[in-house]
């Protein structure tokens, strides 16, 4: 049969959340991936260090250099100015940042060479007067040399021999193929040996259209040339350098200028340079390692300044040391806040471009890199799935505060671990992800619970006012008024005054005025002028006192007395005793106190009702196994059973007639607080023993030991009572049913049903022994079930760890008594008995010595 | 969807003592307690609310008054609290339960009610010492029906000429079953197939079984106490 579900269950909610995050996960989606490049950025700090390495030197083309030299753009002979200072330090590289795409436009070098020119026409054209115009074109000629910076500055570059210059590319997909082939000195510098390990890898890698180079002149006398382009993320901060790009998308993998600064200081040669395909850039022994676009990740050493800047005025002044430069990468650059680029990176939000560059070639150079490795996707996945089920399934059966803990604990040591592992390893692990799955799917769930639970919550408690007032009304509902004033009374007046108020009115009814005076006198302690209680209550108090006393002793003693009550002259008898009064009310009917005319004693005559829907032949049946059990019963003659003197029947009751007793019963004596001296203890139970021993040879078992049916009498007597009646009555019973009190006593194979002899009795007097000893029951159970369940296969807690005093012997004695198998038990009474008198011997020994 | 709550009907049936019948909308009503062949009394008791689809079954004990009292205080008090649940209050008496609805926690709350009430009735009344009762109570919110029960009246669901039993009966027979000790068999005829190990009135705080189903037209749902289950067999 399908149960309905009011709620989401936890693991679906969790799995939810789960497959969101995984999903988001998979297609990399830009919000999470954003938070992420903020914790990338955070880890990146971790890696920045003090000390880098000196291999290269930044010539600044800043502020102050441009104050002493002039407004930018310089002309470009300072940069070959520089370039020679540079040169002649001994510089092993010069990497040279400015692009020069087109030739120097001078107005006076244009005018010169036009001037040379018409000149030289002239010149042609009147060739007797050649001569006159040579030294003209001479100087025409030094000073368009003078002014021809480019050749300037092609000179230098071919004297150094060492200079590295940029191109820039125009970055993205474009159809079709290049326009014109390129001029040697550029294809020189592709890279030509490639690694193919898989076709669809080279989809990956960042085409490029048209490319913007140096003039010609300039080409001519580079070293080599590397591309300055910059492959920001989505929010502009620069993590990756694009090693290479694919010119036109032909598989032509052009290379970065940093590579070419790195590759040129290393000497080089082209067949140095192999680039997988799929990922991973070989320098010469060196490997860098890239995704499948060839991007590596830029690892920053530093903010700006991480190398020494050396202004390129003070260079070309001659004002640098040139251990400086000697063997280095001398990178020149524009660091200008104004004219130069400036690049937002995670270390710093403006770099200048030289120091980017700067930074690139010093990870390769040491190879100091940060990488994704092939494994991270693979472990953040199983990270993924590993907390989503965690919050899935065992968050919601751990409850909040558990799950709390693990939960952080997860969380640090992965947040710990990350970052371990980025900033020792460089490893880049995706940190986000995880620690979502684990801060959103414990919110969720917890504020489910929450939500749902809160539902709930307004639970009333057992005890409170609200209850009470139920009660209460449930009480008058059913007629039983002094009840419903008792709960009535635990409410605070103002709620339940109304009800109060109806409660006085019942009494009234009822003719209980006194009772009702004092229900308006409690409203009227708080609200004195609440209806008319004010005019009531001096009435009903002036009635109450006029009662007649047999109304008002209703309740003491009369109606509910017992049936047999007729009227006040008869004497009520059963059989041939005198009822004088009743003595209390037993589980199986009323016990009285009777009179044996004939004899003059005084009896207690224990009267069993079969009131309920027995068959006339089951009746007779029924009540001729009640005189059979009542007259082995009373076979029984012995100093420690109570004696049964008469059986018999009287209007439709059966009835005992027995020794009365004066005492109390052992239960008594099972608390703790008021436990016999042990000594006594075990004395009774020996004695009880004995009397067990004899009935058992009687052929008569119990079936019902435990402390209530055993009795203490005033005289130091120990009496067993209710000899073989508990099994009669449990038989009456029929449709209607017995509550059953706790099988506490109850032996295994009593609680199983099967036939009991007289070792049932013996556990039963062993669980007895163990309370008396102990305070505490040996089986006990919060459900009648579990209770059972552990008298029949669990073994009982020692009695020391109640009572420490308890004597070995003892113990043995409730051990064996208490065995599950009857075989294992004492077979007879008496051994036990004797058992017990032996310990009890020893103790005399033990306190006398 | 026909609701029957049948009582001790045993198989010659004289004397019927009340005979309640009643429709509410997709609902037929019947009731009938019988005091049978043997009792001279009858100490079952029922009630049906049909404007809250609720039904009342209790089968008291504990002396011939006192039985009859606390099945009567159980059949009267459960609806008084269902119907007071029903005007003021999201409150549930007692420990709610979150795997059942609001309505069913109500339905568990009204029987420990009426079970603090017998209970402090017999604390306070030596006649009425001893004095319990079962009680199985259903309520029908379409298409769900919520169901209680402590003792070992029962209720069944007749679908499609199928039986079920909805409850399990708090007996020590039954327990027995349960753990393998007996047979269904040897219960019925054990020595102390009458004796419950859970019931109104025996202790201040009782432990009342829940349970949900879903129910659909032409279903039948029918409450019984002991007496009509020893008298028909299951079959």
């Amino acid at each position: 049969m399908k149960k309905p579900r009011a709620v989401i269950p936890d693991w679906l909610l969790g799995g939810v959340v789960t497959l969101l995050l995984l999903l988001a996960f998979a297609v990399s989606w830009w919000p999470l991936e954003s938070i992420e490049m903020k914790l990338y950025d955070l880890r990146a700090r971790l890696r920045t260090t003090d000390q880098v390495g000196n291999e290269i030197a930044i010539v600044a083309i800043d502020e102050e250099s441009v104050d002493r030299l002039g407004r930018w753009p310089w002309p470009r002979v300072r940069m070959a100015e520089a370039i020679d200072v540079i040169s002649e330090a001994g510089a092993k590289v010069i990497g040279l940042t400015i692009l020069f795409p087109d030739p120097e436009r001078s107005q006076g070098l244009d005018e010169i060479r036009a001037l040379k020119k018409s000149i030289e026409e002239t010149a042609q054209q009147n060739v007797k007067f050649a001569p006159l115009y040579a030294p003209i074109l001479q100087a025409l000629g030094d000073a368009e040399k003078k002014l021809d910076n480019d050749s300037k500055l092609s000179d230098s570059l071919a004297l150094s021999a060492n200079v590295v210059l940029p191109v820039y590319f125009e970055i993205g997909r474009v159809e079709g193929r290049p326009e014109g082939e390129l001029p040697p000195e550029i294809l020189r510098n592709f890279i030509t040996q490639v690694d193919n390990p898989s076709d669809k890898a080279a989809a990956q890698v960042l085409e490029t259209g048209a490319m913007k180079a140096p003039i010609e002149k300039l080409c001519k006398e580079t070293k080599a040339l590397g591309h300055l382009n910059l492959a920001p993320e989505r929010d502009g901060v620069y993590r990756n350098h694009l090693l290479l790009v694919d010119y036109y998308g032909q598989s032509q993998y052009f290379p970065s200028f940093s590579t070419q600064l790195v590759a040129t200081y290393w000497n080089l040669q082209p067949k140095d340079v192999r680039v997988r395909l799929g990922g991973g850039v070989q320098l010469g022994k060196v490997e860098i390692p890239t995704d499948a676009a060839f991007r590596m990740m830029v690892n920053y050493e530093g903010g700006m300044g991480t190398w020494r800047y050396y202004p390129i005025a003070d260079v070309i002044d001659h004002k640098v040391q040139p251990d400086a430069f000697k063997g280095k990468i001398v990178i020149i650059g524009l660091t200008h806040l104004g004219l130069g680029e400036q690049i937002t990176t995670p270390v710093a939000p403006r770099l200048p471009q030289p120091e980017v560059i700067a930074n690139v070639a010093e990870n390769i150079l040491h190879q100091r890199f940060i990488t994704r490795p092939p494994w991270a996707g693979k472990l953040e996945l199983a990270l993924l799935i590993l907390f989503g089920a965690f919050i899935s399934l065992a968050l919601p059966r751990l409850g909040a505060g558990k799950s709390a803990i693990i939960a952080a604990a997860l969380l640090v040591l992965v947040l710990a671990g990350g970052t371990y592992v980025f900033a020792a390893k460089g490893y880049w692990i995706k940190l986000l992800y995880p620690t979502l799955m684990l801060g959103l799917g414990y919110a969720a769930i917890i504020s489910k619970k929450y939500l749902i639970t809160e539902k709930h919550k307004e639970v009333l408690e057992v005890e409170s006012a609200e209850t009470n007032k139920m009660l209460g009304l449930s009480f008058q509902g059913q007629g039983m008024l002094d009840l419903a004033l008792e709960k009535f009374r635990r409410c605070p007046v103002d709620d339940v005054k109304e009800e109060l108020y109806n409660l006085g009115l019942d009494f009234e009814r009822k003719r209980q005025f006194s009772k009702a005076a004092s229900v308006y006198q409690h409203i009227a302690s708080k609200l004195p002028k609440f209806k008319d209680i004010a005019t009531r209550i001096p009435k009903l108090q002036a009635a109450g006192e006029t009662i007649i006393s047999g109304t008002a002793g209703l309740k003491r003693g009369g109606a509910e007395a017992t049936v047999l009550v007729e009227g006040a002259d008869l004497k009520p008898t059963l059989g041939r005793y005198e009822i004088i009064k009743e003595l209390g009310k037993g589980a199986m009917g009323t016990v009285f106190l009777g009179k044996d005319p004939k004899i003059n004693r005084m009896v207690a005559i224990k009267t069993l009702r079969f009131e309920d829907d027995v068959d006339p032949e089951d009746l007779k049946a029924l009540k001729e196994r009640f005189f059979r059990e009542a007259e082995s019963a009373g076979r029984l003659s012995h100093p420690n059973i109570v004696t049964i003197f008469d059986t018999g029947e009287d209007q439709d009751m059966c009835y005992i007639a027995m020794e009365l007793l004066d005492g109390r019963d052992l239960k008594d004596w099972t608390t703790k607080e008021n436990l016999f001296p042990m000594k006594t203890a075990v004395e009774h139970m020996a004695t009880v023993a004995e009397a067990l021993d004899y009935a058992h040879q009687q052929a008569i078992v119990h079936r019902d030991i435990k402390p209530a049916n055993i009795m203490l009498l005033k005289s130091g007597v120990v009496k067993v009572t209710d000899f073989g009646i508990a099994r009669i009555t449990t038989s009456s019973r029929t449709a209607t049913g017995t509550v059953m009190g706790t099988p506490s006593y109850m032996s295994p194979e009593q609680l199983a049903g099967k036939k009991v002899d007289g070792r049932s009795d013996l556990f039963s007097l062993g669980v007895t022994l163990y309370e008396l000893l102990a305070g505490e029951k040996p089986f006990t159970g919060e459900s009648i079930a579990t209770l059972m369940f552990k008298i029949a296969n669990e073994r009982h807690e020692s009695p020391r760890q109640y009572n420490a005093g308890i004597p070995e012997e003892v113990i043995q004695v409730i051990d064996k008594s208490l065995a599950k198998n009857p075989d294992e038990r004492y077979q007879k009474g008496k051994e036990m008995a004797a058992d017990l008198k032996a310990a009890l011997a020893q103790m005399e020994r033990s306190a006398t010595a | 969807m026909r609701l029957r709550i049948l009582q001790s009907e045993s198989a010659a049936a004289p004397q019927t003592r009340d005979v309640f019948a009643a429709s509410a909308p997709g609902l037929d009503v019947a009731a009938r307690t019988d005091v049978g062949r043997r009792r001279a009394n009858n100490e079952d008791n029922f009630s049906v609310v049909p404007e809250l689809g609720l039904f009342v079954l209790s089968d008291g004990m504990g002396g011939e008054a006192a039985g009859e009292l606390a099945s009567k205080i159980t059949v009267e008090e459960i609806p008084r609290h269902m119907k007071e649940a029903a005007r003021d209050g999201p409150a549930v008496m007692g420990e709610a339960n979150p795997q059942f609805s609001t309505l069913t926690n109500h339905l568990a709350g009204a029987i420990r009610r009426s079970n603090r009430v017998i209970w402090e009735a017999a604390q306070h009344h030596a006649s009425q010492r001893g004095m319990g009762a079962t009680v199985v109570a259903a309520v029908l919110r379409q298409p769900v029906l919520s169901v209680a029960h402590v003792g070992d009246s029962r209720i069944y669901l007749l679908r499609n000429g199928e039986l079920q039993q909805l409850t399990q009966d708090h007996s020590l027979v039954m327990e027995q079953v349960r753990r393998g000790l007996i047979t269904r068999e040897e219960a019925e005829h054990s020595d102390m197939a009458n004796i419950i190990i859970r019931a109104l009135g025996a202790e201040e705080t009782v432990k009342v079984d829940l349970d949900e189903v879903y129910v659909m037209p032409g279903d039948h749902v029918v409450l019984c106490s002991d007496g009509l289950t020893k008298m028909v067999p299951d079959g």
